[in-house]
């Protein structure tokens, strides 16, 4: 039976112009990445640093939580802690009804899309207006985010254009996208001034100093947590940093793997709200610590690096399968590779053990990863799981595997028979029905690998070590 | 509802203890790549990476800052400058405004009292700089009573002077490895700026002045 992610992917394939869409976007972001990197050898070093610093992050995760609620207390930030989405959800809405707030500003936040904090709040009569440009472009669609960093990445200048005219009344010319940004600008310009709240995510969260981290390029971040009396700053448990002087190491992570700079126009830190005497900035400042799923992620060993990530966005762009099918297919809030591991995770591996599947095991994502998370072992994991607490496949596959493990751990006999397969060009079992219906069967090469590398081996010998 | 919200999260994560891992290596701050780098090159490529970000770097001194200033005024149309209450750059700024029949407005009352006019009449907005990164063409901006946060950010352009002694470091991890950062205690609010505002949210097209400044203006004072 076909599970509803299938029937995304199906759509997503057959929209030639999202497929145009998104191969064209991922190529500029991996291209931008490669550019930004520079030495390979300084990078990698970068990424070891970057990895031991998150990892020392998990490892002591309950002392620098209290460490960052204290530094922020004493900064005057108040700190809410929150279980779950609804909770987060109520405390945001606590905040806004004690201050009789009716229009929010909202910077670009992952954790508020993962606790639809926009819905709840409209709800409650409420607006919340998304003050990003891309997360603007997909709210006026009645859309959502199709990838962390670039929301409406699905999207292309005209479908943009007519989003515009259609929605604001906004004529002029598709391809000039200058216009098009400066549409968005004087909106949001207004609405800067005239909200009554802002809210934003975090990015990094320095415990010894009670330091909030923005790492942006358009400003919006900076209008929403400047502008507004109120702001409420909405955070992953994860991603407290111990000090702000790691960021030397993870601000270039970041930037280089999201979007190919090596810093971004405007780095946020902010430290506490408005003192006395200060001209400007918010008169209240709340941090909400989003846990939501993410304890019982850092209690399971095997999958608690899924924490170390820093929201780059880099797995998805190098994805093969996220190029193809883009990031609304997958029906979560997290996209591509990262999002296959998180979802299960947050929201039940029984309902998503779709999603886990949607892999080729390729190993791009890993490599891409700047903290070296080990995203195909992660999701290898997940699959392990699905199978022995929910086997979905057919009976034949079952066999089919039961005899190719047979097989592999017969070496001799593995062997006769690739041979014999190659010199028929014929292999018995071409596997089930599904797996051949929408792939070729690929051609047997006349000799196995095993016996050209046994040959190559033999010659580079007799070449000589110097060779 | 938080407080046990607090207690049942922070129980959570006490529960699983993986590997607990060296202490040392808890900063993460390793040694600092140390780069030593004659001031002037410093100052070159600060200048190198910010105008590939599309910033407008000048250079001036003392002297001529009034006229630099002046210049610019006439390039960029400028009416009304806005400047923070520390009187450093009031007599240059003063003095380039009315050659070109302009004003210079004070940032001497609170936001609310003068949303408007940030918004919608002030042309530009002039900052000193704390400090800056040479690798990635950053400014470190610390506002403060005296030069607040809009100051930078509301204005369609922003006018940054680098003074000759502002420190410049090689890269981040230079910065970071001075004491403001090592401190406890930090200002309401730090800024890094390496270029104008600008966005690649519609089908990967870079545009600037998305919300903030369209041009960023960087003086670099010579003595």
């Amino acid at each position: 039976m076909k599970s509803e992610f299938d029937r995304r992917i199906a759509l997503a394939l057959a929209d030639q112009e999202l497929r145009k869409n998104f191969k064209g976007a991922m190529h500029f972001l991996r291209d931008k990445r490669l550019q930004a990197i520079g030495d390979p050898q300084i990078w990698e070093n970068m990424r070891t640093e970057g990895a031991r610093i998150r990892e020392n992050v998990l490892n002591h995760l309950p002392e620098l939580l209290e460490q960052l609620e204290a530094n922020c207390q004493k900064n005057g930030i108040q700190v809410h802690w929150a279980r779950d989405g609804d909770e987060a959800n109520h405390i945001i809405l606590s905040i806004a009804q004690k201050h009789q707030v009716r229009q929010v500003v909202k910077g670009k936040s992952m954790a508020t899309e993962e606790i639809e904090l926009n819905a709840f709040l409209a709800e409650a009569g409420i607006e919340c207006l998304e003050s990003d440009m891309g997360e603007y472009i997909v709210q006026l669609a009645d859309e959502k985010p199709s990838h962390i960093i670039m929301p409406a990445i699905h999207k292309n200048k005209q479908q943009i254009h007519e989003l515009f005219v259609n929605k604001l009344n906004a004529q002029g010319d598709p391809n000039d996208v200058d216009r098009l940004i400066g549409v968005g600008r004087s909106i949001l310009r207004d609405k800067f001034r005239q909200a009554d709240m802002g809210i934003s995510g975090v990015n990094f969260a320095a415990a010894d100093s009670g330091t909030l981290c923005l790492v942006e390029n358009e400003g919006n971040g900076r209008m929403s947590t400047t502008a507004p009396p109120i702001h409420v700053a909405v955070m992953g448990l994860e991603k407290v940093i111990p000090s702000l002087n790691t960021l030397s190491t993870l601000l270039p992570l970041l930037t280089r793997s999201a979007t190919g700079q090596a810093i971004t126009t405007y780095i946020n830190m902010i430290s506490g709200p408005r003192k006395p005497g200060e001209r400007d900035g918010p008169t209240e400042v709340h941090l909400v610590l989003l846990d939501n799923g993410r304890s019982a992620i850092h209690q399971d060993n095997d999958m608690q690096s899924t924490l170390a990530c820093i929201r780059c966005g880099a797995c998805m762009n190098h994805c093969p399968v996220y190029t193809r099918i883009g990031g609304h297919a997958y029906g979560s809030t997290y996209p591509g590779p990262i999002g296959q591991v998180i979802t299960p995770q947050l929201k039940g591996l029984e309902q998503n053990a779709a999603l886990v599947s949607a892999c080729s095991l390729n190993g791009a994502c890993g490599e891409a990863c700047p903290v070296k998370i080990e995203l195909p072992s992660l999701i290898r994991r997940l699959r392990e799981r699905v199978a022995k607490t929910n086997p979905q496949n057919s009976l034949s596959e079952r066999w089919l595997w039961s005899i190719w493990r047979w097989l592999n751990i017969h070496p001799r006999i593995y062997h006769w028979l690739t041979r014999c397969a190659s010199w028929l060009h014929w292999i018995p079992v071409a596997g089930p029905k599904s797996w051949r219906k929408e792939r070729d069967f690929p051609q047997l090469a006349a000799n196995p690998l095993r016996h050209r590398m046994r040959i190559r081996k033999q010659q580079t010998k007799k070449a000589g070590p110097d060779d | 509802m938080t407080n046990t919200a607090r207690t049942d999260i922070l129980n959570r994560l006490r529960k699983s203890r993986p590997t607990p891992k060296d202490a040392s290596a808890e900063t993460g701050a390793t040694e600092p790549r140390l780069v030593h780098q004659a001031e002037s090159d410093l100052h070159i490529e600060l200048s190198k990476q910010l105008s590939l970000n599309r910033a407008q770097v000048v250079e001036s001194t003392q002297l001529t800052l009034s006229s630099t200033l002046a210049e610019l005024a006439r390039e960029h149309a400028i009416r009304q400058l806005l400047v923070g209450t520390h009187p450093d750059f009031h007599p240059p700024c003063e003095h380039a405004m009315s050659s070109v029949d302009g004003t210079v407005l004070l940032y001497n009352k609170d936001y609310e009292a003068q949303c408007d006019n940030l918004f919608n009449e002030i042309d530009a907005g002039l900052t000193s700089v704390q400090a800056a990164v040479a690798e990635t063409g950053t400014l470190v901006i610390i506002p403060s009573r005296d030069e607040p946060r809009m100051l930078s950010l509301a204005p369609p352009i922003h006018i940054a002077v680098v003074k000759s002694d502002c420190p410049v470091y090689a890269n981040l991890k230079q910065l970071m490895h001075e004491p403001l950062w090592q401190k406890t205690e930090m200002p309401t609010n730090i800024i890094f700026v390496s270029s104008p505002s600008k966005t690649a949210d519609i089908q990967q097209t870079l545009a600037y002045g998305a919300h903030g400044p369209r041009h960023f203006i960087v003086i670099l004072l010579k003595d």
